[in-house]
């Protein structure tokens, strides 16, 4: 085999490494903005849920006001949507303010706990399953999302490849939870 | 270099954590040994009525220390219940040691057994029971709510699409034993080019695909090739395998019964006729699961 020809040969297995790279972080890239989509999605469920939550606790426990204007406050608060994932400080903003949401809706369910009446509506217990539901679907969905971008992050920093990766296209690390917040993590709600 | 290596370790933290699970061995798992050969006969009857969905019932002795909604959706995501791409898998899971049982719902189902249908259930039907401590009572009643809620709107069944795993093979085979004939061919032009056998074989089509079947046929009868050529294959028809299409293989377990002396010349019937096919084994369909559903504890 002629020098010239081993050098080509060498350039195209280059090539094909570089390419495969890049082609692997975006493939990466597109999984995590998927798994974010996916935890907007579950929020926005949660949020679509509250307002019959809070009508029928209203009707059982009307002297709790200040925990449903809690909510209700929170929920004012969580309704901005579609975080843009390049902006660090867009994010915090957004899973603390979901996070505030969370925080009051266990603080009504524990209140809910003191109307046996309430308790005993079925409307209620089914309400609360949804909830239930939702919070489970949204540590899902978190927990995905982490694993995702763990990988994308890792792909991005890990030596050499991320160096091309980083030379050839714009993109950047995104923002993960922290562990602080993922290990409070969202309130339990059962009883 | 530090970052570098810290990233390292969460990868290999990630990999590390492996999560033990009990073999899908068919549409009632019963880790646990609740249920009676009767009764697991009698719910994989029902289960199998669900069909193409998958449904599962699954009696675990342990969580493994995870909570029911977590060790559910490893469970469900493991197993890769429900087709791929439509995700209608459904697990009906109970571990009584841990008192905590669940429904777990995979995403294409979740419009159809919602989060409050699957409470119902839970709460309704099977936790009554579990409290009562019949749990394998808890565990068919549960499970028959939730076909009966999956049937007010059945799917469309598969168009199964019988195949004969040889004829396929012979199609591969064909055009691997054309180029090698090709190539004998040249050789012998070179050095005498008259008519010969192996040019009358690559000209005749037909005949060609006669002899490679012929030739995979007792190729793998004789050396056992059969795996290797299973996956190669396989790898194809997976990506055929979606959806509402499916193709069945008929593919005798590995490794197989030979029929000495008749099975090596004249083959193994079991699947030269199709005679004495056995059923394929059930397994998951690369289904996968998003959180829904609804638990119940006692």
């Amino acid at each position: 085999m002629s020098k010239s020809l081993s050098f080509l040969v060498l350039a195209g297995l280059v090539a094909l490494y570089i390419v495969g790279n890049i082609n692997y972080a975006l493939r990466l890239d597109e999984k995590t903005s998927a798994a974010w989509a996916e935890v907007e999605n579950q929020y926005q469920r949660r949020f679509d849920l509250i307002p019959n939550l809070v009508a029928t606790v209203k009707g059982y426990a009307e002297h709790e006001n200040k925990t449903l204007n809690e909510v209700v406050e929170a929920r004012v608060q969580a309704a901005q949507n579609r975080v843009n994932l390049g902006s660090e400080s867009d994010f915090k903003k957004y899973i603390s303010a979901q996070d505030g949401l969370s925080t009051a809706l266990s603080r009504l369910l524990a209140v809910a706990e003191a109307y046996p009446e309430l308790k005993a509506e079925a409307r209620f217990g089914e309400l609360q399953s949804q909830l239930e539901g939702c919070e489970n679907r949204i540590a899902v969905a978190r927990r995905d999302y982490i694993e995702a971008v763990q990988r994308y992050n890792y792909r991005l920093r890990v030596f050499p490849a991320g160096m091309m990766i980083k030379y050839f296209t714009d993109l950047q690390p995104k923002p993960v939870f922290s562990v602080a917040e993922e290990v409070k993590k969202t309130p339990e709600v059962h009883f | 270099m530090k970052k570098l290596l810290f990233f390292f370790c969460l990868l290999l933290s990630f990999q590390a954590r492996a999560v033990d699970f009990p073999a899908l061995s068919g549409r009632v798992v019963d880790e646990a040994k609740i249920l009676t050969p009767q009764q697991k006969n009698a719910l994989e009857q029902i289960l199998e009525s669900s069909e193409p969905r998958q449904v599962v019932a699954v009696s675990l002795k342990s969580l493994r220390g995870y909570e029911i909604e977590e060790y559910g959706i490893k469970l469900g995501r493991h197993w890769q219940i429900g087709r791929k791409g439509v995700n209608d898998g459904v697990l009906v899971i109970i571990a009584p040691n841990e008192r905590q049982l669940r429904i777990e719902v995979g995403y294409g189902l979740e419009g159809l057994l919602t989060d409050l249908q699957s409470y119902r259930i839970t709460h309704n039907i099977m936790l009554p029971l579990a409290k009562r401590g019949q749990y394998a009572e808890s565990l068919v009643a549960g499970s028959k709510a939730v076909i009966e809620v999956l049937q007010k709107s059945p799917s469309q069944k598969d168009e199964d699409i019988d195949v004969e795993l040889i004829l396929i093979l012979s199609v591969f085979f064909t055009a691997i034993f054309n180029d090698v004939l090709r190539l004998i061919i040249k050789d012998r032009y070179t050095k005498k080019p008259a008519a010969n056998w192996t040019l009358f074989l690559s000209e005749n089509v037909l005949l060609n695909n006669v002899v490679a079947m012929a030739v995979v046929y007792y190729l793998s009868m004789m050396f056992g090739f059969w795996g290797a050529f299973w996956w190669l294959t396989g790898a194809v028809l997976a990506m055929l395998n979606y959806k509402n299409v499916r193709l069945v293989l008929h593919r005798p377990q590995y490794p197989y019964q030979r029929q000495w002396p008749t099975g090596w010349i004249l083959g193994n019937r079991a699947y030269v006729r199709g005679r004495g096919r056995r059923a394929t084994p059930f397994r998951g369909r690369g289904g996968s699961f998003g959180g829904g559903g609804a638990s119940s504890r006692w």
